[in-house]
């Protein structure tokens, strides 16, 4: 009963990877969002500092949730033993290779960036007082939001949860980078040394790795939930310090991998010839990844919802006031309203169509809409916590936000795309890469049901 | 792993008939016994609420403003056990998950008396339970509505819904079941399951329609999971009461509805596998895919009990750390330790592959997790009620014997229906585990052959 392992194909996915490299429109394309990125940062910090740090917060988080989610997919693969997106997981691994990159920014950001914070004493404005307004209550904000500690901690936390997902990915890439070897011995890139550890037999060692990974799933996953939540509560619900949600954190660390997932969908579609996997990823396979991506979709409005209608409904004025400014002020309601329409009525009313989540373009074209209103979600959650104006800066925003934005990208774009260049585009050592006979018996029943 | 259900696979279709519908209609005495266990404890049930009947709400535990005491605990309780039918039968169909197809009836059977269980505590929480027909909106002379603004009536609608369609799911499930039991019966019970089959032969339209038709139910029913549990938190989430205003209340109580309801289909689905040797339809792949779905929600419980607390926290909320730290150190700290040992600590032996295949362990755990998340709605209910805002209301709730003859009274009518419906419908889905056998053509070869 165990899958039939093709061995041409296998072969064909490590042969491609000689004297592969991103495709040079990509390059420049790349090149020029980074040049943009600085060209707009520059010019931001001389127009409002908080407005441009506040920019950099939302790309450095976004782009960390992509990174995240694409390990976090391989996680979920790994932890559910799941076939149908095996195909999958290389290319959403290789989105982890973005995270040392992704940490240094963070760095950055932690020590120019962070008087965007009102509770900080060296804030770009008047410092909002954080002391207890009321008899009896603890003395939190004071200690947890201490510039120092502050900084110690998130950047330690998000350091550990990046030495896991480090410990994930070079489990899974060991096996399929020594079997590669094997395969295209000198021509091999030298970096995989690091990777192979002197080992020689790649099914041994993919076997071993998927065995170490499988006892790492429970830690990713809890240290994923309790450092996204962290990242949500400090570096974004913190910019109004005298609002709290408790799902804020859940609420935003699914749509992390949400981000991570439309990306994944945007790669492997617009990807497929470059990467080779047009004979991995199949109509079917994008139709379960769109299945993920409709789920997840569901789940971002469901726990929204969750959010707004407790503070709705209890019109509690210190709860009212973060969802006011964004709903009801005219500089940020149509923002709350064209995030309503690309995060959730568009990609959900689309996904729901087979065939959509078929079409190689169109797939990626709902992804790429939902990608673009998970921007400007980010945005809607930041920027009127550090900018104060009667009327929405449009040109500001698309100079400075989007270009910021589109040098994370074009950054994440030139160090995820240089290595997935280099490495097997599939997971060619994973034992569950091929379809089980189950799977045709199972989808050829989900099929029959579904006319 | 998926060796281990291929080994223990029956040889052929007359086998899957012979095993699974040999149990029906032949009560043991083990099933006796615990059928007359069942039927008291409903009966000392009745007799209970006959007395509060007589007698009033007086005879209950109630201490104002503790007006919401342990028929409010126990019926989200049994609303979340009624959680993992559905999410087994209908979100594991739609994500093709393998394992689903030994547990997914006996878990839907348990979804619909858990639910006909929790129904009955609105009822019984009203005193006066003749005027239930209250609740729903119903044309009268005076044009008087129900309060739609309220919550409380978000939860008759939502669970009336999630009743009539996980029954009904039920029922669509188990009607190619039920034309095996009819073609395998004689006299008057073949007629009884002959109008309950409606007309089955397994035609290919009938499974064409049939298979359109399940698909659309499970597509139906997965939502539901979500809203169900998520409009009972709203219950309590509205409510500007210090420890129940709380965003994440609806995925933290759904989370723990899937806890609870896998952990009980542990505990009902282990011995009766035994009981009736169905080794070969419900092993330990499925307990131990049980035990991780567990572990997962447990997981997420945790998180969402260190979320409240972190916040609670940070809110400087006087009131709101006010009450959780009191839940940790106050009267009630017993009843809160019970929760988070149950609930987080517990479970986690299920880690080790050789703790979750190990049956006495999959047992005495699941035993561990039923308690701990009727603790987690009671540290929800009444601790907050006992300790509200002002310190003059500061009040303590002791369960009456009234209150704990009810509860033990549903334990007994829910297992007085899940025992009779062990003997009258097929507990393990003979159609889909058909499907994992080769099909008896001769001479054909086929992918699943051995």
């Amino acid at each position: 009963m165990n899958a039939v392992r093709n061995n041409a194909q296998v072969d064909a996915a490590i042969d491609a990877v000689k004297g592969r490299q991103l495709p040079g429109t990509v390059k420049a394309l790349a090149f020029a969002g980074i040049v943009w990125g600085i060209g707009a940062f520059g010019y931001g910090l001389t127009w409002d500092k908080k407005w441009t740090w506040g920019a950099f917060l939302v790309a450095l988080v976004y782009t960390f949730a992509i990174a995240q989610g694409g390990v976090a997919f391989g996680v979920i693969m790994q932890g559910t033993q799941a076939r149908w997106g095996r195909p999958l997981k290389r290319v959403a691994e290789s989105f982890g290779f973005f995270l040392p990159v992704a940490w240094l920014l963070l760095v950055a950001f932690l020590i120019f960036g962070l008087p965007i914070y009102p509770w900080n004493p060296a804030y770009w404005g008047t410092p909002t007082p954080i002391a207890p307004h009321m008899v009896g209550a603890p003395a939190s904000k004071e200690i947890w939001l201490n510039p120092l500690f502050f900084q110690v901690r998130t950047a330690l936390a998000v350091g550990f949860l990046i030495l896991l997902d480090f410990l994930f990915i070079r489990n899974s890439l060991g096996g399929d980078l020594v079997l590669a070897k094997q395969r295209l011995g000198d021509a091999a890139p030298s970096w995989w040394n690091f990777f192979i550890a002197g080992r020689t037999d790649g099914k041994a060692a993919g076997e071993a790795g998927l065995a170490s990974n499988y006892t790492l799933v429970p830690f990713i996953g809890f240290t994923y939930a309790i450092v996204m939540s962290l990242i949500a509560f400090d570096l974004v619900m913190s910019l109004d310090p005298w609002w709290v949600s408790n799902m804020f954190g859940g609420w935003m660390f699914m749509s992390s991998l949400l981000i991570g997932f439309s990306t994944l969908a945007v790669f492997v579609t617009v990807g497929r010839d470059w990467l080779g996997l047009a004979g991995w990823v199949k109509p079917k396979t994008t139709h379960d990844l769109g299945r993920f991506m409709l789920a997840g979709t569901m789940f971002w409005a469901y726990t929204l919802y969750a959010q707004i209608l407790p503070i709705y409904y209890t019109n509690v004025p210190e709860e009212t006031s973060f969802l006011l400014t964004r709903l009801m002020l005219p500089q940020w309601g149509w923002l709350a309203r064209t995030v309503a329409v690309l995060c959730f009525i568009a990609p959900f009313t689309i996904l729901l169509s087979r065939g959509i989540k078929k079409m190689r373009y169109p797939f990626a074209g709902v992804a790429l809409l939902s990608l673009t209103g998970f921007f400007l979600e980010r945005s809607l959650l930041v920027l009127p916590s550090v900018y104060f104006g009667d009327t929405f800066p449009t040109v500001q925003f698309l100079v400075i936000n989007v270009g910021i934005f589109a040098g994370f990208i074009g950054l994440f774009v030139l160090v995820v795309g240089g290595r997935l260049a280099q490495v097997p585009a599939v997971p060619v050592a994973d034992p569950l890469l091929f379809d089980h006979p189950w799977d045709e018996h199972v989808h050829a029943f989900g099929s029959h049901h579904g006319h | 792993m998926h060796e281990s259900i291929d080994a223990n696979r029956p040889d052929s279709y007359a086998a899957a008939n012979r095993d699974i519908i040999r149990v029906l209609l032949k009560p043991n005495l083990g099933w006796a016994v615990l059928f007359i266990i069942a039927t008291s404890m409903m009966l000392y049930g009745f007799w209970c609420e006959f007395q509060q009947l007589t007698w009033g709400l007086g005879i209950a535990g109630y201490n104002p403003p503790i007006m919401w005491g342990v028929y409010i605990v126990t019926f989200v309780f049994w609303v979340g056990i009624g959680h993992a039918g559905t999410l087994i039968s209908a979100i594991l169909f739609l994500v093709r998950s393998r394992w689903r197809t030994g547990v997914y009836r006996a878990s839907e059977g348990m979804t619909v008396f858990a639910v006909m269980t929790a129904l009955l505590f609105p009822v019984l929480h009203l005193g006066r339970a003749w005027q239930v027909y209250w609740f729903f909106p119903y044309p009268n002379q005076r044009y008087l509505w129900v309060n739609f603004k309220s919550p409380l009536m978000w939860d008759v609608f939502a669970i009336s819904t999630y009743f009539t369609v996980s029954a009904v799911f039920f029922f669509i499930g188990l009607v190619p079941d039920l034309a095996v039991v009819r073609d395998h019966s004689t006299g008057l019970v073949k007629k009884i399951y002959a109008v309950l089959a409606l007309g089955w032969h397994g035609t290919d339209r009938q499974w064409y329609h049939y298979m359109g038709a399940y698909g659309f139910f499970a597509a139906l029913a997965a939502p539901l999971v979500l809203s169900v549990h998520s409009v009972v938190s709203w219950d309590f989430a509205m409510a500007v009461t210090a420890g129940w205003h709380s965003t994440i209340f609806p995925p933290y109580f759904v989370a723990g509805a899937i806890f609870s309801g896998c952990a009980m289909v542990i505990t009902l689905l282990l011995p009766m596998t035994y009981a009736f040797k169905w080794h070969a339809y419900v092993n330990m792949w499925h307990f131990e895919h049980l035990a991780k779905m567990c572990l997962l929600t447990s997981g997420i419980l945790t998180y969402a009990y260190g979320v409240e607390y972190f916040i609670g926290w940070y809110s400087q909320n006087a009131y709101e750390w006010g009450i959780f730290s009191w839940r940790a150190t106050g009267e009630y700290a017993w009843a809160f330790w019970i929760m988070v040992f149950c609930n987080c600590v517990a479970p986690l032996p299920w880690y080790f592959r050789k703790v979750r295949t190990n049956p006495w362990a999959l047992f005495i755990i699941s035993i561990f997790v039923n308690i701990g998340m009727w603790f987690e709605r009671f540290n929800i209910v009444i601790s907050s009620l006992a300790h509200q805002f002002d310190p003059a209301t500061h009040a303590y709730y002791r369960i009456s014997p009234i209150e704990y003859g009810i509860m033990i009274g549903s334990f007994g009518w829910f297992g007085f229906w899940f025992l009779l419906f062990l003997q009258t419908l097929p507990a393990i889905a003979i159609a889909e585990i058909k499907e994992m056998i080769a099909p008896p053509v001769r001479g054909a070869a086929h992918v699943e052959a051995k």
